[in-house]
């Protein structure tokens, strides 16, 4: 090679999967270059607010209208306030489209790192029960890959991110490598047995979540246990949860063969038609909007699951006119999220005399009890439940003023449980991404329009979800249970996935088995847009593990000179 | 909602509009954009003596500082300026001047001019007939303004280090300890 800019593998985004195939690609050996649009957020340096108190902020936990201007679409994030807004885009400068009636959030984390630092640390396998959805109903392209093919690279992946959880044996909810898990209160352990000696189907367990609970010393480089200050969304100055700062790119750049260039965003990617391959990017700098190009044997696309899709749209060409690899017409369909905002809570009596130590960062969960076995319920798919109990604490909502009414302020408040739950979305051919070339952004690219919303499927289990967190939270126990069904907008969740589907047939999808491109052998797309179903649970873990495995099946061709 | 006749009117404003979207916890050593005492931006002296004589009846300096101690009334008048959108605002300053008005009517003194006494025991009635009742997306002034009272005295240093059991870095989590009769809220820093 030796020309100026070459390495041997591009990767586009330096976010939770990005960071992976530095990893991976380093450790091999390649030259590994790595751009990020966004700037670097270097691990504990860059934490800027990690130890602040809520006084240090000039508005503490109030979002100013000014911050509610320039980030009114981010700022609707459960865990947006002062704290973490540095690790959100400006909506001004990122502009998306939806129609009126449907609307949709895309929240967004442009730094290397990108939302990992963001994350909700969830840490699930899926089933072959999952990977098996859509060719038993009939939605979506059956997954070319099952469970055997990707164990061993959940197992690779939460052995060096390091998972906290239990081990069930439940085929639906596939074990792990996992740490202790983190302990259950005494409330949870009580509406556990309760909810266990009712029903057959289900159980109440720790969640399963990317946090160190109890490690050797060295056994992740650097990274020490969970604190349980649960002010993860600062970034995490301990590494007590997975972060691709904390872990992965740090693991890359201890190869000395990572290359990461920050705000630099892609322009298109370089198609050779006389060979059939992508031999590099055109790029501009996000600052100076200089434009320059970078060139590869292998470019790996990792940039979130819009954003790679909008990236393969507008490196059309001749040969892929309605994008490049293409050819199958599904990139930008089947757009998918969780759909969420149905839960409830409930006031447990009789452990007034008993307290916690620790802001634990992760709750319980009730994994998938609907359509398990058969398909039982007049809604296809199922749903997970997730909670835990805690007591409350400064309640302002009270009776009572004055001296007496200050010291009660100050004291621990009733148990409360929760639960909230997560349902899986069909994948919909009609749920998109397109781009509108009529409106640019400032750096004068298409801006992306995003039509998509739940459907009857989804409505029917919602329905089903709102009526199971009440039976549930009585069958606890609870008392003055409260339940609420609310909004279902795409992408609240945060799990955005689909738009460059893997699947086994060429026709009818993006990316084959080792989320390679049918079309273009050199080009792969390893983050949430290669997934042909969403499950209910959380799919980082996914898209990692797909990610480390599609480095491996590139890197043995690399080997051989493929690319 | 049935909402029944309060013994004074009621200005309502959105609950969504003003509360925080938790109601925080809190930490450690300050610097940077800590607010000192400054002039006040909306609020004029007469309005800012209303709201540190109703806040200071709620939460009194007892072995900890008061309301107004932690300036409480200073971080309203912020809110007032950089985070309430107008609409919220006018009904804020409409409530707390309406709530002068029923006081004089009800007492016949204006809220501050009342003895020590006098405060509480009309507050203490008006608190009663607000709060034991449930709201949804509305909540009446006097609901709006505890709420905010007690939650920014909880986020201030003092109003949390000396009252609370203040514990930035806990360490490992712990599922069951036991709690005494003095036992008070553990709290960090996550907000």
């Amino acid at each position: 090679m030796g020309r100026k800019n070459s390495y041997d593998v591009l990767v586009v985004g330096a976010g939770m999967t990005g960071s992976w195939a530095a990893k991976e690609f380093t450790e091999k050996g390649y030259e590994t270059l790595v751009l990020e649009r966004g700037r670097e957020v270097k691990h504990i340096e860059d934490y800027t607010t990690t130890n602040k108190a809520p006084w240090e902020y000039k508005h503490r936990n109030y979002d100013s209208k000014k911050v509610k201007e320039e980030q009114f679409m981010q700022s609707t994030k459960y865990n947006f306030d002062a704290s973490s807004e540095q690790f959100f885009v400006n909506d001004k400068d990122h502009p998306i489209e939806s129609p009126k009636d449907k609307p949709v959030r895309w929240f967004r984390g442009y730094q290397s790192g990108g939302r990992s630092l963001l994350w909700g640390r969830g840490t699930y396998r899926m089933s072959d029960h999952d990977f098996k959805r859509n060719i038993q109903d009939g939605n979506g392209t059956d997954w070319p890959i099952r469970y055997r093919d990707i164990a061993p690279w959940y197992d690779y992946i939460e052995e060096y991110i390091g998972v906290s959880g239990t081990n069930e044996n439940l085929d639906h909810y596939p074990d792990g490598k996992y740490l202790p898990p983190f302990e259950m209160n005494v409330v949870e352990k009580a509406v556990k047995t309760k909810l266990e000696d009712h029903y057959t189907d289900r159980i109440l367990v720790p969640n399963r979540v990317a946090h160190l609970t109890k490690i050797k010393p060295g056994q992740f480089f650097g990274r020490s246990a969970c604190q349980t200050r649960d002010m993860c969304h600062t970034g995490c100055p301990f590494g007590g949860y997975f972060s691709s700062n904390s872990s992965t790119l740090p693991a890359a750049k201890r190869t000395g063969k990572l290359t990461l260039v920050s705000n630099t965003i892609i322009d298109t990617l370089i198609y050779d038609e006389k060979n059939n391959k992508v031999i590099g990017v055109t790029v501009i700098d996000s600052i100076t909007k200089e434009k320059s190009e970078y060139y590869a044997r292998v470019i790996f696309l990792c940039a979130s699951t819009l954003a790679t899709t909008g990236i393969l749209m507008r490196s059309n060409n001749a040969t892929f006119p309605n994008g490049l690899a293409n050819s199958s017409g599904v990139l930008g369909h089947y757009l998918m999220d969780h759909h969420k905002n149905v839960g409830g809570s409930g006031i447990m009596e009789g452990f007034e005399n008993k307290y916690y130590k620790g802001f634990r960062p992760a709750g319980m969960v009730i994994p998938a009890f609907r359509n398990i076995k058969n398909q039982e319920k007049d809604f296809l798919r199922s749903y997970g439940v997730w909670g835990g109990a805690s007591r409350v604490g400064i309640n302002p909502d009270q009776i009572g003023i004055g001296k007496e009414f200050k010291e009660k302020l100050t004291k621990p408040g009733v148990w409360k449980m929760g639960l909230y739950a997560y349902g899986e979305c069909i994948p919909y051919y009609e749920n998109k991404v397109e781009m509108d070339e009529l409106k640019k952004d400032k750096w004068g690219f298409p801006i992306l329009k995003i039509t998509a919303d739940f459907k009857e499927n989804e409505m029917k289990m919602r329905k089903d979800m709102k009526e199971q967190v009440y039976e549930m939270l009585e069958v606890m126990g609870l008392k003055d249970i409260k339940v609420h069904v609310g909004s279902h907008i795409m992408g609240d969740s945060t799990h955005l996935v689909g738009t460059a589907r893997m699947g086994k047939d060429p026709k009818t999808s993006v990316l084959n088995s080792f989320n390679q491109s049918h079309d273009i052998p050199n080009l792969f797309v390893t983050d949430g847009s290669c997934m042909p179903s969403i499950s209910y649970k959380s799919p980082s873990l996914t898209f990692m593990a797909l990610t480390a495995r599609a480095c491996d099946y590139a890197a043995k061709k690399m080997e051989k000179r493929e690319f | 909602m049935e909402r029944r006749e309060a013994v004074i009117k009621i200005s309502w404003i959105l609950k969504s509009a003003l509360l925080a979207p938790t109601i925080l916890t809190v930490l450690q050593s300050c610097q940077e954009q800590v607010l000192n005492t400054r002039d006040l931006m909306v609020l004029n002296d007469e309005q800012d003596d209303l709201i540190k004589a109703i806040a200071d009846t709620i939460l009194p300096r007892t072995e900890s500082p008061s309301a107004s101690d932690v300036k409480v009334d200073i971080f309203m008048d912020l809110l007032l300026q950089d985070v309430f959108e107008d609409e919220v605002k006018q009904k804020f300053l409409q409530g707390l001047s309406q709530f002068d008005v029923d006081c004089q009517s009800v007492t016949g003194h204006r809220f501050v001019d009342l003895i020590e006494s006098d405060k509480y025991t009309y507050l203490e009635k008006v608190d009663k007939e607000i709060m034991e009742q449930e709201y949804d997306d509305l909540v009446p002034f006097y609901y709006t303004f505890k709420h905010l009272t007690i939650t920014i005295y909880f986020t201030t240093e003092q109003g949390v280090k000396q009252n609370l059991n203040y514990n930035p870095i806990p360490g490992s989590y712990i599922g069951e300890v036991d709690l005494g009769p003095d036992d008070k809220i553990i709290i960090g820093n996550k907000m």
